[in-house]
C-alpha cells in the first residue's frame, strides 16, 4: 500500500515538475517571450492569434510571476491550453481532443504488441543459446534498435506504398469512409494503420528481446535455477512458473523507464505517414511555431506515459511478493 | 591467569547505544544496548554472538565508521565525542585501527600492496616519501611477507586468503595505534590456516603491547585468544567474564545454549542433545523484559517484567539474568 | 550456484587491471563495435583525402542515382552524397560522443553522490533522476530545441546530454551503493582518506567498465536523438550531418524523386554507428558483469564403457575414477582427480578439506549435476548400478529428486522468490507422479512437521522466512520422495550455531529413521567428526584419506589429516599454543607427479615422495591412506594424462 502511495506521489509530482517546466521554458527566452515570438512570425500573426498566445502564457493579467503560475496551473487543471495559433482559432484542448485517440491506439497497441514480441525472442535467445537462430537474433536485435524509427517508416514507404501500390502513403482514413466503426471505416483504418504499426512493432522490439535476454540469462544463473533442474521437474515448468516469471519483472521496470524513449520514436513516425496524432501535429507545430499547441502536447504525452509508468508499476506489485510487503524496490 | 591491566584501559565503554533509523518508521532499530565494558593494556576481549547480535555494530561504533547514539567511549583515558569529525577524527585514527573480516573484500584489488600500506603510513606521517618504501617492506615482513619489496610490487589477486590478512593486519599496524578492532579476522579463511592468522595476532600483541577487541561468532577461537570474553545476544551483553570461566563454565542460560550446540569432537563424537525453541528474535520486535527469555528453559514470569541487571557470579565475572538476582535467590532456592 | 566455489583463483579480477580499451577488445562483441567505430571516425577526419568534393556545394546535376563519379548519387541540390556522408560522419560522431560524455559525467557524479553520500542528498538526487526518468525524453527535446532553435551544435549537445544522464544515474547509484559497502572503502576510512580520495581513487575505477558500457549506451541515444531532431528540422539544417541529410532527404521529397539512396545511406549510417556502440556496450556489461554468460543446460552424457558394470559390493552409490574439473580460457582444471569411493546404504559420509580442494565438485560430478564451466572428464558414478554419468536428459530427470535429492549451499537464494512455497514443496513431487491434490498437501504438511516448521509457512512466499527456516523448507523438500542419497553441501555454514545444530540434529534423526545415505559436505571438521559414520579427507582433487570419523579423529595417518585435526583449538582442557598448516595447496591446473602435500609436509621423503605418488590403499581394516610412510603402494600412471577425453 505505502508502495502504491510513494509511487502515485512520484507520478503527481513528476507531473506538476513538467508542467512547471513547461511554465518556466518560454520565461528562460531572452527579452519578451510573445514579443520574441511575433518577431519570429514576421508579421504573419494576427493580433487575434497574438492575444492568444499572451492569454496561453499567462502573460495577459500582468500580475506577479506567482500569479502568473497559478493562473497558468489552474488553466492546465481545467484542461485549459488556450488557442493554437496555426489551427486558430480552435482551442487546444481541440486539437489534442481530435489528435489524442489516434494516437493512443496505433502506439498502445503497437508498444504492448512489439514489447511481446520482443520479449518472447528474447526468451527463445536465451533459453536455446547455442542454437543459430537463437544466436543471430542479439546482434540483429542491436542494430534494429539502433535503426531511427522514421528512417525505417521511410523505407516502408518507399517500397510498399510507393513502389508497389500495397498500402496508402499517408493519414488515417481513406476519404469519405462514412461513419465511425463500419466494416468499410475499419478495413480502412487498419490497412492505414499498418505500416506505421509495423514499424513501431519491428523498431522497438529490438530493444526489448535485449532486455529479455539479459534478465533471463541472469536468471538461468540463479541458484533456484539449479535447484529446479536437480528437483527433476520438466523443461516446461522450469521455464513457465521459475524462468519466466522472474525475468519478467526486470522486463517490466524497464518497459516503464524505456516508455518514455519508445514514444518518442514513435511519434516520429506519425509525421513520416502524414498519421494526424499528437506527434505529427507536434512536427507540425514545430514548423509553424505553434508553441501552445506545442507545450500541451508535451504535457499531454508526458502524462500518458506516467500514467502508464504507474500502471506498470501496480503490475509489478501484483507479480512480486516481496514488492507487496515493502521488502524490495 | 592474571590480568595484565594498568590503571588507564586502553577502550572503556559506558552505555554505549546505537539507534539505526530504518526507513520512515518512527522508532529504529537499536543494534547496540547499554553497552559497558573495558580492555585493559595490552589485554584481548573477544566479543562472541550471532549474527545480529551487535557485536560488529560495537566496533564500528569504536572506529567512528558510524556514530554512536549516546554513551561514552573512552580511549586511553581521552573521552572521544560522538560526533567526532575533521582533524580530531583523524588523528584518533592513527590510535585506533580495524582488522576486516573478508580479506578478499578488505583490499581494493586495483591497487599494489606498496600502495595500500603506504597510504596510513603518508596520511599520519608516520614515514615521509623517502622512507615509505623501506617501512612499508618493513611492516610487510613483521606479518610474515619477507622478502617485503618482492610482496611490495604485488596486487592483492596474486595472494591467497591468509596472504591478504596477513596484509591487512600489517595495514592495521602501519599507523602505531594501541587498540586494535579485530571483526572476525578468522571466518572468512580456511581452517588450516586459521590458527596461523590467530598466533600472528598473538605475537603481535606481545611484542607491541597491543589492546585488542576480538570479534567472533566462534567459541573455540574466542578461547584461544582472549583474556577475557564478553557474550551478546540481541545487542546486549549477557555475560561478561575471564575467557576460561565464561567459556568453560558459562552461567547465563544463553551462553550455555551457545556453548552445548557448538560441535565438540575431544568430548565424545556424539553430541548432547539441544533443547532451544525457536530463533534470535527481530530487532524490531524484541519481548519486554529479558530478551532471551522466549527460548529459555528457566523462563518465568519474572523475566518478562524488566530487563535483568548484571549480577556478579564470581571474580570478575558478571551475567545478566536473574536467576543471579541476589535478591531472587534466596525465596528461589527454597523451592523445588 | 554458488557451488562454484572450486573454481580456481575465486577472485580473479584481472580484467579490472586492463584499461577500458582493453575492455572493449576482450569481447567479440565490442571487438566489432571498435572496428566499425574506429572505421567511421577514420573516414571522417581523412574525409578531404577520400573525396574531392564539398559535401554543402551543390555542384552536380540534381538526384543523379549511383555510379561513377558519385558512389551514392547526387541530393536534389546537386550535391555529393557519398561526400556528405563522409563530412557528416565528423558532426555525428562529435555529437554522439560529446553528448554521451557530458552525460555520463552527469550521471556519474550524481549516482555517486547519491550512493556515497546517502542521506538527504541521496534522496533528492533520486528524486530528480526519477523524475528525469521518465519524463519522455524526445518530445521534451523537441519542445526545448523548438526555443533554441538555430542556436547551433552546442546546445544540441548540451540538450541531449541534460537529457541522457538518468539511466546511468540510476546504474551507478546501485553499484556505488553497494561498492560503498565493501570492506575496502571502510578501510580507505580507516587510514584517514578524504571523501575526494575514496571517492575516486577508490571507488571509481572499480565502476570503470560500468561507466564505459554507460557512456556507450547514452552515445547510442545521443545519436538517434540527433538524428531526430535534425529530421524534424529542429537544430542548425545547413550544418551536414547524417541527420540533417535526413532532413533534407524528407524535405526535398527523395523518395518520390525515386532516389532511394539519399535515404538509404545516411540511415543506414545511424544504425551502424548506433550498433557499434550498443555492441561496445554489451561487450563491455559482458565481461565486467561475468554473470551474464555461459550456462548450459544439463551436462553431456559421457560415452558409454564396455563391458556390463559389476556391482557386487553393495554399495547405494559407486564412484570409481571419477575425474572432474573446469573448462578454462587457460585449459583444462582438474578439481577432482580419479577418485574413487563406496557409499553404503544408509551412511552418514563426510567429506573434508581446505576450500578448492575439490569437495564440492566431487558431489556434484558424481551426482551430475556439474553445470557448465564445469566438465566430467572421465569415470563412472553408478547409483544403484546405473551410470548417472551415463543417461540420457529424460532418464536423468526421472530419477533425480525421486532417487537422490541434494541440500545447496547458501539456501537463501535456492527457493524461486517470486512463488509460494507450497507450490515448490509440490511441484517436486508432481514431476515425479504424484498428482493428487489431497496426497500432496498431506505429504506436504508431514514434510514440515519433520523438520520442525509451522504448516501455515507452506503458503508464505521465501522472503517472509528467516534463513533458518529457508533451510529446513529445502530439506523438507529435500526428503520429499524418501530419496535414498541425499547430498549436503555446506547445508548449515550460513547460519547461526544453534540453528545449525537444531538443523543437524533433525537430519540425523530422519536419516536414521529412513535409513538415507548422507553426503556431507563442510568445511567445519568439528562438526563432520561429530556427524560422520566415515570421512574423507581430500587435498588437491584427491582423497589422500578414508576411515570411520573415529579413527580420522583419533588415529589420523596422514600428516595432513594429523596437522588438520589438531587445526582447530578446542572448547576444553588446557590453553596451549597450536599450530596451522603452512603453505598453500598446490593450483589445480598443475599436474603433480609426487604427492600432492609434499611442499607442506614435515615428514616427507625426499626423492621419494616428490617423484612418485602414493596410492589410496588399505592399511588397516575400513582405512585407506595414501603416503609412503604407510605403504609403498605407487599410484602408477594414471595422473600423467592430461589430455582426458574431454566430453562437453
Amino acid at each position: 500500500m505505502i508502495y502504491i502511495l510513494k509511487r502515485l506521489g512520484l507520478l503527481l509530482f513528476t507531473l506538476w515538475i513538467a508542467a512547471t517546466f513547461n511554465f518556466i521554458l518560454p520565461r528562460l527566452v531572452p527579452g519578451d517571450p510573445v514579443g520574441a515570438m511575433m518577431a519570429r512570425y514576421q508579421g504573419q500573426m494576427t493580433p487575434e492569434a497574438a492575444e492568444a498566445l499572451k492569454k496561453a502564457y499567462g502573460l495577459d493579467n500582468l500580475g506577479s510571476p506567482l500569479q502568473e503560475y497559478f493562473h497558468y496551473l489552474v488553466n492546465i487543471l481545467h484542461g485549459d491550453f488556450g488557442r493554437s495559433v496555426s489551427h486558430f482559432p480552435s482551442p487546444v484542448s481541440e486539437v489534442i481532443g481530435n489528435a489524442a485517440p489516434w494516437t493512443i491506439g496505433l502506439i498502445g497497441v503497437t508498444t504492448i504488441l512489439s514489447f511481446l514480441i520482443g520479449s518472447l525472442l528474447g526468451l527463445f535467445s536465451a533459453w536455446r543459446k547455442g542454437t543459430f537462430i537463437a544466436d543471430i537474433l542479439p546482434p540483429l536485435a542491436l542494430f534494429i534498435n539502433a535503426m531511427p524509427y522514421f528512417w525505417f517508416a521511410q523505407l516502408l514507404v518507399y517500397f510498399f506504398a510507393l513502389k508497389r501500390d500495397w498500402f496508402p502513403l499517408s493519414g488515417n482514413l481513406d476519404a469519405f469512409v462514412g461513419d465511425a466503426w463500419t466494416p468499410k471505416w475499419i478495413a480502412s483504418m487498419l490497412q492505414h494503420a499498418l505500416l506505421p504499426g509495423l514499424t513501431i512493432v519491428v523498431t522497438a522490439a529490438g530493444g526489448w528481446l535485449i532486455t529479455m535476454r539479459n534478465n533471463v540469462m541472469s536468471v538461468l544463473s540463479e541458484d533456484y535455477l539449479a535447484f529446479a533442474r536437480a528437483k527433476g521437474l520438466s523443461e516446461g515448468r522450469i521455464l513457465n512458473r521459475y524462468v519466466l516469471k522472474n525475468a519478467m519483472l526486470p522486463s517490466l521496470t524497464a518497459f516503464g523507464m524505456a516508455l518514455g524513449f519508445v514514444v518518442g520514436g514513435a511519434i516520429l513516425v506519425e509525421t513520416v505517414f502524414s498519421y494526424p496524432g499528437l506527434g505529427f501535429y507536434l512536427y507540425t507545430a514545430v514548423n509553424a511555431l505553434d508553441y501552445p499547441l506545442m507545450q500541451a502536447i508535451f504535457l499531454m504525452i508526458a502524462t500518458s506515459v506516467l500514467v502508464a509508468n504507474f500502471i506498470v508499476d501496480l503490475l509489478y506489485a501484483v507479480i512480486d511478493p516481496r514488492v507487496r510487503d515493502g521488502k524490495a524496490r | 591467569m592474571t590480568l595484565p591491566r594498568e590503571s588507564v584501559p586502553a577502550l572503556q565503554l559506558e552505555n554505549l547505544t546505537k539507534v539505526f533509523q530504518v526507513g520512515r518508521a518512527s522508532h529504529g532499530i537499536t543494534a547496540v544496548n547499554s553497552v559497558s565494558l573495558t580492555i585493559g593494556r595490552g589485554e584481548v576481549l573477544a566479543l562472541v554472538g550471532e549474527s545480529g547480535s551487535g557485536k560488529s555494530t560495537i566496533a564500528r561504533l569504536i572506529a567512528h565508521l558510524h556514530n554512536p547514539t549516546s554513551g561514552k567511549v573512552t580511549i586511553n583515558g581521552r573521552l572521544i565525542p560522538n560526533d567526532l569529525r575533521g582533524a580530531a577524527l583523524n588523528t584518533f585514527r592513527k590510535d585506533v585501527q580495524m582488522i576486516f573480516q573478508d580479506p578478499y573484500g578488505s583490499l581494493n584489488g586495483l591497487n599494489t600492496l606498496e600502495y595500500i600500506l603506504s597510504r596510513p603510513l603518508l596520511i599520519h606521517k608516520v614515514a615521509t616519501r623517502q622512507s615509505v618504501h623501506a617501512q612499508v617492506c618493513a611492516l610487510l615482513e613483521r606479518v610474515g611477507l619477507a622478502p617485503g619489496a618482492v610482496w611490495a610490487a604485488k596486487k592483492p589477486h596474486e595472494l591467497s586468503g591468509g596472504q591478504r590478512q596477513r596484509v591487512v593486519i600489517a595495514r592495521a599496524l602501519a599507523t602505531q595505534p594501541n587498540l586494535i578492532l579485530a571483526d572476525e579476522p578468522t571466518s572468512a579463511l580456511d581452517v588450516s590456516i586459521r590458527l596461523d592468522i590467530m598466533n600472528l595476532l598473538l605475537d603481535l600483541k606481545e611484542q607491541e603491547q597491543l589492546s585488542m577487541l576480538f570479534i567472533t561468532h566462534d567459541l573455540s577461537g574466542a578461547r584461544y585468544m582472549a583474556d577475557r570474553v564478553a557474550v551478546m545476544y540481541t545487542g546486549y551483553i549477557v555475560e561478561i567474564g575471564p575467557a576460561q570461566q565464561v567459556i568453560d563454565h558459562p552461567q547465563m542460560p544463553y551462553t550455555q545454549l551457545l556453548r552445548a550446540a557448538v560441535p565438540k569432537p575431544e568430548e565424545g563424537r556424539h553430541a548432547e542433545a539441544v533443547e532451544a525453541r525457536g530463533e534470535v528474535p527481530d530487532l524490531t520486535n524484541l519481548p519486554p523484559g529479558c530478551p532471551f527469555e522466549p527460548r529459555c528453559p528457566h523462563a518465568r514470569a519474572a523475566c518478562r517484567e524488566a530487563l535483568p541487571g548484571m549480577y556478579e557470579v564470581g571474580p570478575d565475572h558478571f551475567v545478566r539474568c536473574i536467576l543471579f538476582d541476589p535478591a531472587l535467590i534466596a525465596p528461589l532456592s527454597m523451592s523445588p | 550456484m554458488t557451488t562454484t566455489a572450486a573454481t580456481p583463483a575465486p577472485a580473479s579480477r584481472n580484467w579490472l587491471r586492463d584499461s577500458v580499451i582493453g575492455l572493449m577488445w576482450r569481447s567479440p562483441q565490442g571487438r566489432v563495435g571498435l572496428i566499425i567505430l574506429l572505421t567511421m571516425f577514420f573516414l571522417g577526419l581523412f574525409a578531404p583525402l577520400i573525396t574531392p568534393y564539398d559535401p554543402s556545394v551543390g555542384a552536380f546535376a540534381t538526384n543523379l542515382p549511383p555510379g561513377a563519379g558519385h558512389p551514392l548519387g547526387t541530393t536534389a541540390l546537386g550535391q555529393d552524397i557519398f561526400a556528405q556522408l563522409l563530412y557528416g560522419a565528423r558532426l555525428t560522431l562529435l555529437i554522439g560522443l560529446a553528448s554521451g560524455a557530458i552525460s555520463t559525467l552527469i550521471g556519474t557524479t550524481m549516482g555517486l553522490t547519491a550512493a556515497y553520500f546517502g542521506g538527504r542528498i541521496g534522496a533528492v538526487i533520486n528524486l530528480i533522476t526519477n523524475v528525469v526518468l521518465v519524463v519522455p525524453g524526445l518530445p521534451m527535446l523537441i519542445v526545448v530545441s523548438a526555443f533554441l532553435r538555430g542556436t547551433g551544435v552546442l546546445s544540441i549537445i548540451l540538450v541531449i546530454a541534460l537529457t541522457g544522464w538518468p539511466w546511468g544515474a540510476r546504474v551507478l547509484r546501485s553499484q556505488a551503493l553497494t561498492l560503498r559497502e565493501r570492506d575496502f572503502v571502510h578501510a580507505a576510512t580507516m587510514s584517514g582518506e578524504s571523501h575526494v580520495r575514496i571517492v575516486f581513487k577508490e571507488m571509481l575505477p572499480n565502476l570503470a567498465g560500468i561507466i564505459a558500457a554507460n557512456f556507450f549506451s547514452t552515445a547510442l541515444y545521443a545519436v538517434l536523438s540527433e538524428a531526430s531532431l535534425s529530421f524534424l528540422g529542429i537544430g542548425d539544417v545547413s550544418k551536414v550531418t547524417w541527420g540533417t541529410m535526413l532532413y533534407w532527404a524528407q524535405a526535398k521529397q527523395a523518395l518520390l524523386q525515386g532516389s532511394w539512396w539519399w535515404v538509404a545511406a545516411p540511415g543506414l549510417g545511424i544504425a551502424l554507428l548506433g550498433t557499434a556502440f550498443a555492441l561496445l556496450n554489451f561487450g563491455i556489461d559482458e565481461i565486467s558483469n561475468p554473470k551474464s554468460g555461459h550456462r548450459t543446460k544439463a551436462p553431456k552424457a559421457l560415452d558409454p564403457v564396455d563391458g556390463t558394470p559389476v556391482n557386487g559390493n553393495g554399495a547405494l552409490l559407486s564412484i570409481t575414477n571419477l575425474n572432474a574439473g573446469y573448462s578454462t580460457p587457460e585449459g583444462n582444471v582438474r578439481a577432482v582427480r580419479d577418485v574413487t569411493l563406496d557409499i553404503a546404504p544408509g551412511e552418514f559420509v563426510g567429506l573434508a578439506g581446505e576450500s578448492g580442494c575439490g569437495k564440492s565438485t566431487l558431489a556434484f560430478a558424481a551426482t551430475r549435476l556439474l553445470e557448465s564451466p564445469g566438465v566430467v572428464f572421465s569415470g563412472q558414478s553408478r547409483l544403484n548400478g546405473k551410470d548417472l554419468l551415463r543417461m540420457n536428459a529424460e532418464e536423468l530427470r526421472q530419477i533425480r529428486w525421486k532417487e537422490y535429492s541434494l541440500v545447496f549451499q547458501a539456501s537463501m537464494n535456492v527457493l524461486n522468490p517470486v512463488i509460494k512455497i507450497r507450490e515448490q514443496v509440490y511441484d517436486a513431487m508432481q514431476a515425479h507422479g504424484v498428482k493428487d491434490a489431497a496426497t500432496l498437501d498431506r505429504r506436504a504438511r508431514e514434510l514440515f512437521e519433520l523438520v520442525g516448521i509451522r504448516e501455515s509457512y507452506l503458503d508464505a512466499y521465501p522472503h517472509q522466512l528467516s534463513g533458518g527456516m529457508k533451510q529446513r523448507v529445502v530439506i523438507a523438500i529435500a526428503l520429499a520422495l524418501e530419496p535414498k542419497l541425499v547430498v549436503m553441501d555446506e547445508p548449515t555454514t550460513a547460519l547461526d550455531v544453534v540453528v545449525q545444530r537444531q538443523i543437524l540434529q533433525e537430519i540425523n534423526d530422519v536419516r536414521r529413521r529412513l535409513n538415507i545415505s548422507i553426503i556431507f559436505i563442510t568445511h567445519d571438521l568439528s562438526l563432520l567428526v561429530e556427524m560422520s559414520d566415515r570421512m574423507a579427507i581430500m587435498y588437491a582433487g584427491e582423497i589422500v584419506e578414508l576411515a570411520s570419523a573415529d579413527d580420522i579423529y583419533m588415529r589420523p595417518k596422514h600428516p595432513y589429516t594429523q596437522k588438520l585435526m589438531t587445526a582447530f583449538p578446542p572448547l576444553s582442557g588446557d590453553r596451549e599454543r597450536r599450530e596451522g598448516i603452512p603453505g598453500r595447496p598446490p593450483s589445480l591446473s598443475l599436474e603433480l607427479s609426487g604427492c600432492p602435500f609434499f611442499d607442506r609436509c614435515s615428514l616427507r621423503i625426499e626423492g621419494k615422495c616428490d617423484t612418485q605418488k602414493p596410492a589410496l590403499v588399505q592399511v588397516e581394516v575400513g582405512h585407506q591412506v595414501a603416503c609412503f610412510l604407510h605403504s609403498g603402494a605407487v599410484d602408477a600412471g594414471k595422473t600423467l594424462n592430461p589430455d582426458l577425453g574431454v566430453n562437453a
